[in-house]
Parts: structure tokens; C-alpha cells; sequence
């Protein structure tokens, strides 16, 4: 339980980041806010990627006074020092410090952020001649991962046309980084297990509170938080197991629940030729019946019986009810892969959060990126959101395009 | 009604929307902080005022203050105890109902003043909500006036002496008791305003004194509907032993409680949904709600 009233901020990156790197943005006493306007603080890394600096900057702009920069650690351990970034912007304003307040112009705080309305009378789909309206969610959305942007047209409430990029370069993922690290380090197999399946169970729980959260649903929030709480932790012996299991059981209500399932059953349908056809990977792929899991050929994993987890729909439910019993799974293994005595083959390839991780690079991930967006075309709004949400994409290690 | 009454409103608003604040905070599971609230607000009217570019500015810069004197109006028309029933009309109870109304005009002139596309749609969204439920809300109003022969909501409250009206009425308050949670911009009302869903939706672009009149109009407006509900449903100041003003007090309290209870345990409702469900089911049932309203009336009031 979150013991004071949590600060509404700018977080750079977004909370599932902070939570892959193992930073508990809400232990740290703040909140995504809705917008900058709303923002009182910007809590951000020691150093930032470079494409970020510019969204940075104007996040930084639209931040009434008194504000102040909350640095929560390093996990990029490369980048743009975030003040440098800040100060660079705002030239006139150096100085800024961790907690120190700047002074800025705020005449047109909360304006002209992400998603600025143009009227382009496009005419509706249903004959009726409507007003389509402009929008663009990210770099920086609460809506989206940090790094991903959607550029929508909106007709009424409805989607008219979406086209999901990245604005970061490839790099090691920031959404899955142990992952990373296990397929091009030198792991054992019983450490590459643990700390991947925990990494999988800690991004797929970080993903059950953002739906819940866009859902709107505190409740199963504020569970998912308690298994992401649960699961982070230095070492895996301290991880309370149960506890997260417990909380994960709780979390899996979102996905069936008749509110997440009105808003996804049936939408964003990739099929399994599909999936195939676009060499689409990980819970995407699974979720269509693609059983392509880089698990399934791990000599290690068969020794603690590993399945993986399809369902046949290929739509938005099915994608969210993959990763939600996933995590679950992902629990389990990682469980017994700690006290198990393991064949001792190493791996190039290891099956992160979203997929195979090879070599370094993302198979599909960049696919699942360029398709995303033409899916929710035709969706109500919050039903486009959920079923974006339900791709679970991550910019990171996409080249911008 | 004496000269002191508007400023006994006014700190009634004040105060009301302090506890509503720290009830809140109860509600979400953080420690209670009563001063972090007041700091919080100061903090905010610190902040410099946002000025949008388009050219409806002026409905943006009027939206919160017209929120403001609806929720302020409505709490007024609120009887808190036999001495202090707020202003006593005969008509009371559709003042209520009439200053709720202008919670919608305010709501869309604050999305479409702002100008960015997801404070619109937000605007919008209230608007398609408050078609559906506004109408219930003013209906049921009217059911439970019938026993009492009034629209003085004083009146009311009094002729739940014997039984309250939740219980001789069941119906009217499952009808009235979210149709005001929408009003109140509640969730799982809040589609206006939908957090992560439209990044702030109709309020998102609002910062320094306009963000903290908004902020203590939606208090307000939880405790007038709160209010409310405990009197025309729970038999408002009455009750034994303890003095009248503490009865409704605490029954007001157990209905914000309770509604912001509800809030965190279940989802955001979808907009097509509720409207299927106002327009299908809740304008008819508050019909049906009215005529037996009339049959009850008849039986066991006369």
C-alpha cells in the first residue's frame, strides 16, 4: 500500500521503464500525469537519449512554477545528462538543479502539447459530413510507452486513420533489460531462466497496471502494483513468490473482465497466417496460434516443462489473456529454476517480454510497431487505446522511421 | 433564510470540500493528510495561468467559475439540519436539479474552450452523458417529493420520520445515486475527464487559480450530491441521540465514502454502454419509478 499522496510528474522515462529498471516510481512518491500542465515535478534519469532531449525540453516548458527536476537514477548509463538537456533548451535559464525551481514564462503553460486540433472536414464514414480532428499522443504520453508516438485522425470519437513510429534509435531495450543482457552475456542456465522469466513476469504485471490504469480502474491497479512490488527486488531469493502470485491471480480479473473484454474482443485481429506473413514474434504471434516460442528449443526449460501459452483469436483479448497467464507461468519457472539443477547450454537467442531476442536485435518488433496503428482504425477511442495497449510495444529497440 | 446564511454556505463549501479531500485520500488507501491538501491548493493558485490560443478563449476562462456557482447552488439548495436547511425553497429540490444542469454547459465550454481535440472529446463525452442521466436525476427528484406532498427538501427529509425513502423507494435512489456520481464527474463516471484514457480530458489544459477553482467546484459538487442523497433518501438530520447536524453529517460522509469507494473498484463505464443503458433502461424506469411513486403516495401517506 502506497502510504502518502503520490506527486503528480513527468516521468522520463514511463513507469514501466522505471519498473524494468527496477526503480519503484510510486515508492519514490510520484505518479504519471495526465499532462505537463497538471505536473508539478519532472522525474527523470541522470542521463537521457538524445532523440528525448527536444520532448524533454518542452515537457520541461509546459511545467507550472514552483517545479523542480527529480533525478531517480541511471538505467540508461549513456545518453544526454538530463540537466545539460534542460539547460541547453532554456539557455537563458541555467542553472537548474536536482529540487532547485527555475523561472520560466508560463503565458501559454499547457498549451501546445502533443495534441494540438486541426479541423480538416474530411467527410465521415457514415455519410454525415463531420470535422475530423488531429491528434498526436506521445513521445511523452502517459497513454503510451515513452519514445512511441501515435499520429491519429479522429473522426467524432472514432478513429479515422493511425500511424504508430518510434522516435528512438535501436539500442538495448529499456523495457527489457535483463533479457537483453542474458542473450549477449554469458548467463548459466539456471541464472538465464530466473532472470529472465522474473523479467517477463515484471513486464507483463508492469503491463496489467498501465491497461488498468487506462482503463480506469484503481483497484486492479493498485494490484498489479503490489506484484510489481513484489517482483522487484535485487536478488531472486528475496522475491516473495507467492505474494506475487497472489497479486498476478488478482491482476488476470482485468483481462477478463466484461469492460476490458468490450473494448478488445474482436478488435486488432492479426490472424496466424498474418502473424507468419509479417514475422510478427513473442504474445502477438501466440496469441494469433503462432506457438513460436525460442523457449520451446531451450533443453532447460523442457527440464521443467515448459508449454507455451497460445490462444487462437489473434485480437486484443487474446493478446492480454497470453501475457496475463504468462506471468503467472513465468512465476512458476522461475521458482523452479532457482533450487533445479540445470543443463548447463547457453543461448544466443533468449525469449524476452515481447519476443526473441537475438544477437541484438528484436525480430518482429519493429513489424508489430509499422502494424499497430492501422488496426485500430474504425475503433471508439478508448476501445483504439486498449487494443494499442495490447501490442505492448516497445520503441526501444525499433530504429526511428 | 438570514443574512448569515450565504456565508454559512460558503464555509459550509469550503470546509465540505476539505473533508471531501481528505476522505479521498482515505477512500485511495494513503495516509490521511489534512494540511498536504491545503498546501497542495496553495501551491497550486501559485501557479501562473494558462491562456489557450483559440478563439473561444473567454468560454475557457468562464467554465470554471460557472462550475463553481453550480456546484455552490446546488449544495445551498441542500437542508442540513431543523436550523440550517441552506435556502429554504418550496421548490427546492428542482433547483437542485436546475443548478446541476449548468454542470454540463460549463464541462463542454471548458473541453471547447481549451481547443486541443481530447479536451473536446471530453466535452462532448459529458454532454452525450448528461442527455442520458440528467433526466432520471430531475425525475426521481420529483418520485420522492410525492410522499411529501412538496419540493421543499426540508419537507422531504421530514416525512421520512417513520421510514426512509431508500427503503420505501428503492428504485429511485439505484436510479438516483448514479445518475448523480455522473454529474459529479465521478468515476467510474469520469469519461469527461478520463485521466490516462484523454490525458486530462475537458480540464487537462487548466493550471494555477482555474485548476483550483475546478478542483473545489468537483469537491463541492461530491458533497451537494452526497448531501443530497442523504437527505432525500436516508431520512437526512434524522435519527437518535445524536444531534441532527451530526446525523447528516455522518450519513453525508458514508454516501461520499461510499461513492468514492465504488470509483476505485470498478473500470471506467464505456460511453456507448451507459448510454444504451440511460436511454433503454433508466428514462423508463424512472417513469415507472414516478408512477409508483404516485401508488405509495396514495397507500401510505394519506
Amino acid at each position: 500500500m502506497v502510504v502518502r499522496p503520490l506527486r503528480p510528474a513527468v516521468l522520463v522515462p514511463d513507469e514501466q521503464a522505471w519498473t524494468m529498471a527496477g526503480v519503484d516510481v510510486q515508492a519514490a512518491g510520484f505518479e504519471a500525469a495526465a499532462t505537463p500542465a497538471a505536473a508539478s515535478v519532472l522525474a527523470g534519469p541522470e542521463r537521457i537519449p538524445e532523440e528525448l532531449a527536444s520532448a524533454v525540453g518542452e515537457a520541461w516548458e509546459l511545467i507550472c512554477e514552483p517545479r523542480r527536476v527529480e533525478v531517480l537514477g541511471d538505467p540508461f548509463a549513456a545518453g544526454m545528462p538530463l540537466l545539460e538537456a534542460l539547460k541547453e533548451r532554456h539557455g537563458e535559464h541555467a542553472g537548474m538543479d536536482h529540487d532547485e525551481h527555475a523561472g520560466m514564462g508560463h503565458d501559454h503553460a499547457g498549451m501546445d502539447h502533443g495534441d494540438m486540433m486541426e479541423i480538416t472536414g474530411e467527410p465521415s464514414r457514415d455519410g454525415l459530413v463531420m470535422e475530423a480532428a488531429d491528434v498526436a499522443l506521445g513521445p511523452l504520453s502517459p497513454a503510451l510507452p515513452t519514445g512511441l508516438v501515435a499520429e491519429l485522425s479522429l473522426d467524432g470519437d472514432v478513429v479515422a486513420s493511425c500511424r504508430v513510429r518510434a522516435t528512438l534509435e535501436a539500442r538495448r531495450d529499456a523495457l527489457a533489460p535483463r533479457a537483453w543482457a542474458a542473450a549477449t552475456g554469458d548467463l548459466i542456465a539456471g541464472e538465464r531462466i530466473v532472470a529472465v522469466e522474473l523479467e517477463r513476469a515484471l513486464s507483463h504485471a508492469a503491463w496489467l497496471r498501465r491497461s488498468a490504469q487506462l482503463l480506469g480502474w484503481p483497484l486492479l491497479a493498485d494490484r498489479a502494483g503490489q506484484a510489481v512490488a513484489a517482483l522487484v527486488a535485487e536478488a531472486p531469493e528475496s522475491i516473495a513468490f507467492d505474494a506475487a502470485r497472489c497479486a498476478l491471480e488478482v491482476s488476470r480479473r482485468l483481462v477478463e473482465s466484461r469492460a476490458f473484454r468490450s473494448r478488445t474482443a474482436g478488435r486488432a485481429v492479426v490472424d496466424a497466417a498474418g502473424a507468419r506473413a509479417l514475422g510478427l514474434t513473442g504474445p502477438i504471434a501466440r496469441a494469433s496460434g503462432v506457438p513460436e516460442d525460442a523457449r520451446s528449443q531451450d533443453a532447460a526449460y523442457a527440464g521443467l516443462g515448459f508449454e507455451p501459452v497460445t490462444r487462437e483469436a489473434g485480437d486484443a483479448a487474446a493478446r492480454a489473456e497470453v501475457r496475463a497467464e504468462e506471468a503467472v507461468a513465468a512465476v512458476d519457472l522461475a521458482q523452479e529454476a532457482l533450487g533445479a539443477d540445470l543443463p548447463a547450454a547457453r543461448r544466443s537467442t533468449v525469449e524476452g517480454p515481447r519476443g526473441p531476442i537475438r544477437h541484438g536485435t528484436t525480430p518482429g518488433a519493429a513489424e508489430a510497431v509499422a502494424l499497430a496503428g492501422g488496426l485500430v482504425i474504425g475503433l471508439e477511442w478508448s476501445a483504439a487505446l486498449a487494443a494499442l495497449a495490447s501490442f505492448d510495444l516497445s520503441p526501444w529497440s525499433v530504429s526511428a522511421r | 433564510m438570514s443574512n448569515w446564511t450565504p456565508f454559512a454556505i460558503l464555509a459550509l463549501a469550503l470546509g465540505g470540500a476539505w473533508a471531501v479531500a481528505c476522505v479521498e485520500q482515505a477512500v485511495a488507501g494513503v495516509r490521511v493528510a489534512p494540511a498536504l491538501v491545503l498546501r497542495r491548493a496553495a501551491e497550486q493558485l501559485d501557479q501562473p495561468l494558462a491562456v489557450p490560443a483559440g478563439r473561444d478563449a473567454w468560454l475557457y476562462h468562464l467554465a470554471p467559475p460557472l462550475l463553481l456557482v453550480a456546484a455552490v447552488v446546488a449544495l445551498a439548495t441542500v437542508p442540513w439540519a431543523p436550523g440550517f436547511r441552506g435556502v429554504d425553497l418550496s421548490t427546492g429540490a428542482i433547483l437542485f436539479s436546475a443548478a446541476l444542469a449548468y454542470v454540463t454547459p460549463s464541462v463542454f465550454m471548458a473541453g471547447w474552450g481549451a481547443g486541443g481535440p481530447l479536451a473536446v472529446l471530453g466535452g462532448f463525452r459529458f454532454i452525450a452523458l448528461m442527455l442520458g442521466f440528467a433526466m432520471p436525476l430531475a425525475m426521481v427528484v420529483t418520485a420522492v417529493a410525492a410522499p411529501a406532498e412538496s419540493l421543499r427538501p426540508a419537507a422531504i427529509v421530514e416525512v421520512q420520520h417513520a421510514v426512509p425513502m431508500v427503503i420505501v423507494q428503492p428504485f429511485a435512489a439505484a436510479l438516483f445515486v448514479p445518475a448523480a456520481m455522473a454529474v459529479a464527474l465521478l468515476a467510474p463516471f469520469d469519461l469527461a475527464d478520463a485521466t490516462t484514457e484523454l490525458e486530462g480530458g475537458a480540464f487537462s489544459r487548466y493550471t494555477g487559480l482555474h485548476a483550483g477553482l475546478i478542483a473545489l467546484a468537483r469537491k463541492i459538487l461530491v458533497l451537494a450530491v452526497a448531501g443530497m442523497t442523504a437527505a432525500l433518501f436516508l431520512a437526512g438530520w434524522q435519527g437518535p441521540l445524536l444531534p441532527p447536524a451530526i446525523w447528516m453529517a455522518l450519513k453525508t460522509g458514508a454516501v461520499v465514502a461510499g461513492m468514492l469507494w465504488a470509483g476505485r473498484r470498478l473500470p471506467r463505464f464505456e460511453l456507448e454502454r451507459l448510454l444504451v443503458v440511460a436511454w433503454i433502461v433508466a428514462i423508463p424506469a424512472a417513469i415507472g419509478v414516478i408512477v409508483l411513486a404516485g401508488l405509495i403516495t396514495l397507500l401510505f401517506y394519506r
